[in-house]
């Protein structure tokens, strides 16, 4: 057998791996149309499914109070339970359904999709999917149940802020600020990677979709996070919660030698109205890049105090550069009130009039 | 002379078994990436960026040159586009029809006073234009001198943006409308997937102490573009997208899906995106601005601003990616005639050729890293010397059959060899583009391509490496080229009755 083989020509093997690769794509081809029955399959079942759920909703839409207990859905679900059974995608393509009908469907009345969610025990898919090893698996039934407010323990989620994959440790982290009873942002303590943009929407999302959270010291963090991304996102949250006990904090981060970090820490400082760093912003600006003199303006504006505004005006008449005389200008446009914004217009040169009217 | 035939015949084996070997891993890799991406991507996770302050501007730059036909449209396509923050810059270029005339007239423009602060040098610019229609206030409209070409109407738009980001596309092509969200998103995710380094900086004067950061910041992302001949248009709104009914637009949407999704994706899994098409691709405005934008002078502006923007990056020592989405978010009218088609063809081979001798310190070079030791050989190896070894192969195997030295047997076999690994990766690539989505309405358009794929290495194929070596001989001649005209035939109801008629 083994000399049969040694003997065999070299273009006999390249004979037989053109016969395998056609097979091979004969096979794909065979598994493109399977995907496509597939698909088919599926938008059907969904057509089938969209019709029952508006009707569904709009017949409980009315209802001028939404019950807590979820018996009210009562037979109204039936049809949807016949339809679905325990057939695993048509369950998937429910969950999706239903989150994404919460994203168009504002106040108490997102409750029905939550109530139809438990009580068709979807709940038990997504704890299911969490479970499992594989990871989109449990980054999908994460994100499932904090889209459908399906609470789950805090310990239960924080194994999986510490997971390997970056895309669990997301979900872990949105689901854990949704669902933590104590305090929402500990997850924070374990952020060993960067926080992107994208969960920082996210995080935002949840904070403006939920009743409250318990108090967060994020000034702690931004004193002694080692993670950039995380005093970021400290800033940032701290700022948007008008958490003034955080304002000595953020000063710190001035003298830091990243001039982004530095340029949300002069946001924030102008969204917290910090008075008292006023002159700071003031004395500093001559030394900084373009980005944070931006960011200073535009915090001086915020605070609004006679100093700021004058300064800011300063800057509009006597700027060097053009793009921190169209700042100025928007500034003092959108901070100023309109007869003291039209007393300035009137009192500077054509030149200076000509620009505001161009910014 | 055996010897020497025996050679090329073994040097032309391991070339093309190479190249396969790559294309196995590109395989692999594109699988990974697209699987991936599609676990990610559910529907309803676009949405956080929809209603976010966080939502980065985005301003669309369209160069218009002599598109009287279908400006109208597009552009009102381009004004409807799903995304929070951005605004449209169309750049008429110098046109000569009625381009001008019909989109002051439509979007009730009126000149303004406009600070435009020329960061690229570009030909000099006439007029600007905003609506005085509250619904059309994304819109602005810059006229020019003609610059002779796409990039010079870029670079002006790239002056006149707002925001941090810039999407530069054909005026003529079609948006999904869902665009903007989906290729900002790698800007926005990036992350390196390490943990963070034990490196600190102290603050002085505060004590603070921040880690180091090792991320990634994203320069450009791309997605497909496909071919929109014989689907049905409506006011700029694809209502019935199929495959190209003429064999040459067919044969051009196969090698795009081929070309994005299998090529593309695979590069990006590793971060080694050659290029990002001109056709659509979302940049950062301050790493363009600061390499100088788009070279009016180069045949493949777009592979040219790229390839600068990754090496000012590595110049610099900054990390950075290049990203490829998969989802086909742009659809354009490809040539329908050969003429056409060979002037493009010729073109890109052109810029190919341009791009190897401006940045040849580059190729094998350690110090450019993955561009210097994976992006550029592969683009000088197996795209630049492909085409002319396999015409040589070709003056090989005509030599071979006149001296009566050919086998026959072999020759057939290795042909059919190469044919069948060319097959397995257009039906791979095929698959690819359903599980991303269902482009095509139905299963029969769907086996059509598959179909296709079967002549295409026969057709197709070598029209290419005919027009590649045109391309290479003109840029060996300093033969002067033009962009010539596209001849776009529109979408409006011309090409509804037309594809009613099938």
């Amino acid at each position: 057998m083994e000399k049969m083989y040694k003997q065999v020509p070299f273009i006999v093997v390249i004979e037989i791996a053109a016969l395998c690769i056609l097979l091979t794509a004969f096979a794909l081809v065979c598994i493109v149309i399977s995907v496509r029955y597939r698909y088919q399959r599926d938008e059907k079942f969904k057509a089938s499914l969209a019709e029952i759920i508006d009707n569904l909703i709009l017949e409980l839409i009315v209802v001028e109070e939404i019950p807590k207990d979820i018996e009210y859905l009562g037979d109204s679900v039936a049809d949807l339970r016949a339809l679905v059974g325990n057939v695993k995608w048509k369950r998937q393509i429910l969950i999706e359904k239903l989150i994404e009908l919460q994203w168009n469907i504002a106040g108490a009345n997102r409750k029905i999709m939550v109530d139809i969610y438990l009580s068709l025990e979807l709940f038990k898919d997504s704890l299911k999917k969490i479970s499992s090893t594989v990871w989109y698996n449990r980054m999908q039934g994460l994100q499932e149940v904090t889209y459908m407010d399906y609470a789950i323990t805090d310990l239960d989620i924080l194994q999986f802020t510490l997971n390997s994959n970056a895309d669990v440790r997301s979900a872990a982290r949105c689901a854990y600020l949704k669902f933590s009873k104590n305090d929402s942002f500990r997850f924070l303590d374990e952020v060993q990677d960067t926080l992107t943009v994208v969960e920082l929407i996210e995080f935002f999302r949840i904070i403006n979709n939920s009743n409250g959270f318990g108090n967060s010291n994020f000034a702690n963090w931004i004193r002694y996070s080692r993670n950039k991304t995380v005093v970021s996102c400290c800033i940032r949250f701290a700022a948007y919660c008008n958490e003034v006990n955080a304002i000595e904090s953020i000063r710190g981060v001035l003298g830091g030698n990243d001039h982004g970090l530095r340029a949300e820490a002069i946001n924030a400082l102008g969204r917290l109205k910090a008075v008292s760093v006023e002159d700071e912003l003031i004395a500093i600006y001559g030394s900084q890049p373009i980005e944070c003199q931006k960011e200073i303006l535009f915090a001086l504006g915020m605070i609004g105090s006679a100093t700021g505004i004058e300064f800011v005006k300063s800057e509009f008449l006597n700027a060097k550069l053009f793009e921190v005389k169209r700042i100025a200008g928007r500034v003092l446009a959108r901070f100023l009130t309109k007869p003291k914004f039209e007393k300035f217009q009137s009192s500077i040169g054509i030149e200076h009039q000509h620009i505001l009217k161009i910014i | 002379m055996q010897k020497v035939v025996d050679f090329y015949q073994s040097f032309i084996f391991s070339y093309s078994l190479a190249m396969i070997l790559v294309y196995l891993v590109l395989a692999w890799l594109s699988f990974i990436a697209v699987r991936n991406y599609i676990k990610r991507s559910k529907g309803y996770n676009l949405k956080d960026i929809v209603d976010s302050p966080f939502a980065p501007g985005i301003s669309v730059i369209a160069p218009a040159y002599n598109e009287g036909l279908t400006i109208i449209d597009n552009v009102r396509a381009l004004l409807t586009l799903e995304y929070p923050l951005f605004e449209v810059i169309i750049v008429n270029d110098g046109s000569t029809d009625d381009t001008l005339e019909k989109l002051i007239d439509r979007f009730e423009l009126l000149e303004i006073d406009f600070f435009y602060n020329e960061r690229i040098t570009t030909m000099p610019v006439k007029r600007f234009f905003k609506s005085v229609n509250p619904a059309y206030e994304k819109l602005l409209v810059i006229d020019k001198v003609n610059g002779k070409g796409k990039a010079d109407g870029s670079n002006v738009g790239i002056n006149a943006a707002e925001f941090d980001y810039f999407l530069c596309t054909d005026v003529d092509c079609i948006l999904g409308k869902d665009t903007l969200l989906r290729l900002i998103r790698p800007f926005l995710e990036e992350k390196n997937r390490k943990r963070m380094s034990n490196r600190t900086l102290l603050i002085p004067d505060t004590g603070y102490i921040h880690t180091i950061g090792n991320e990634r910041r994203v320069i450009a992302t791309g997605a497909p573009l496909r071919m929109i001949n014989s689907s049905i248009v409506d006011d700029g709104v694809i209502t019935r997208f199929r495959p190209p009914v003429k064999i040459l637009p067919r044969f051009q949407e196969l090698e795009y899906i081929r070309a994005y999704l299998f090529s593309k994706m695979g590069w990006s899994a590793i971060n080694c995106v050659p290029n990002v098409s001109g056709g659509l691709g979302l940049f950062d405005k301050d790493i363009a601005i600061k390499v100088g934008g788009y070279d009016p002078r180069s045949f493949a502006e777009d592979i040219d601003m790229v390839t600068r923007m990754s090496i000012y990056m590595i110049e610099n020592h900054l990390k950075y990616a290049v990203r490829y989405i998969p989802n086909s978010l742009c659809w354009t009218e490809g040539p329908q005639t050969l003429n056409v088609f060979s002037r493009q063809r010729t073109r890109w081979a052109r810029g190919l050729v341009q791009i190897i001798k401006l940045h040849k310190n580059v190729l094998f070079n350690a110090k450019y890293k993955r561009l210097g030791l994976v992006i550029f050989p592969n683009n000088f190896i197996f795209e630049f010397l492909a085409p002319i070894l396999e015409t040589i192969g070709i003056g090989i195997y005509i030599f071979l059959i006149c001296v009566g030295e050919i086998n026959w047997n072999n020759t057939f076999i290795l042909l059919g060899f190469l044919y069948a690994a060319s097959l397995l990766f257009t039906t791979m690539a095929i698959l690819w583009d359903q599980m991303v989505m269902k482009s095509y309405k139905t299963a029969r358009e769907v086996i059509l391509m598959c179909l296709t794929a079967i002549i295409e290495p026969l057709v197709y194929h070598p029209l290419i490496v005919y027009f590649s070596m045109r391309g290479y001989m003109h840029s060996l001649f300093r033969k002067e080229l033009s962009w010539g005209n596209m001849q776009r035939t529109g979408f409006a109801g011309g090409k509804t009755k037309k594809d009613k008629n099938g």
